[in-house]
């Protein structure tokens, strides 16, 4: 049997209870922070790890640079209020309709990395991060 | 006696919002949804976690 793969545009960054609108990339990275627990019982050359703390976040690219964006963005970055944010596969109307996926994961999050491209003669680029804050699940 | 229906009714164009403690659970009462809406186009639906101990959902359904 083939395997069901995952395409790039059906994964999509949701803030709130919407997929960002007109996005191109997201990126989410889940990362764990390791101490070494090896110890003089440790056998075989190996290091032993163990998990002390996990970390999340998702990045956008190239949201919707209107007006109404850009402003609500900002306001949202100098608030550092937490909001909901997550991923899922999406389908339908405008890609945007959560198909609530196996994989997909939400939690709360901080605006914390806010990036406007504006280069001559073009729409300006604008990408955000959001760091998760507490658990994804 | 009546059956006893969870699944809220369906109106075209209003909003649903579906609660569960657990993210599974509202992945099925919006299939269940889904399910009950022959013939309409959902929008939303994606399952929100509040950092607690509550996940959520919104979803509309309209006509396509």
């Amino acid at each position: 049997m083939a395997l069901t793969k995952v395409m790039g545009q059906n994964f999509r960054a949701f803030v709130g209870s919407a997929a960002v609108p007109e996005a191109t990339n997201c990126q989410v990275t889940i990362q764990g922070n390791l101490e070494d627990a090896t110890t003089k019982d440790s056998t075989g050359g190996w290091n032993e790890e163990q998990m002390t703390s996990k970390q999340w976040s998702v990045q956008v690219d190239d949201v919707d640079a209107s007006l109404a964006t850009l402003r609500a963005l900002i306001t949202r970055f100098n608030s550092d209020s937490k909001t909901t944010v997550g991923w899922d596969q999406t389908a339908g109307a405008q890609n945007r309709e959560a198909q609530n996926a196996a994989f997909a994961r939400s939690g709360q999050a901080i605006l914390n990395d806010l990036s406007i491209q504006a280069n001559n003669r073009t729409t300006i680029q604008v990408s955000c991060q959001y760091q998760g804050s507490g658990a994804l699940a | 006696m009546s059956k006893k229906n969870d699944t809220p009714a369906i109106e075209v164009g209003k909003p649903i919002k579906v609660e569960a403690a657990t993210r599974a659970e509202v992945a099925e009462k919006l299939k269940a949804l889904r399910q009950q809406a022959d013939g309409l186009t959902a929008q939303g639906g994606f399952i929100e976690y509040d950092g607690g101990e509550k996940f959520s959902a919104v979803i509309t359904f309209v006509k396509p």
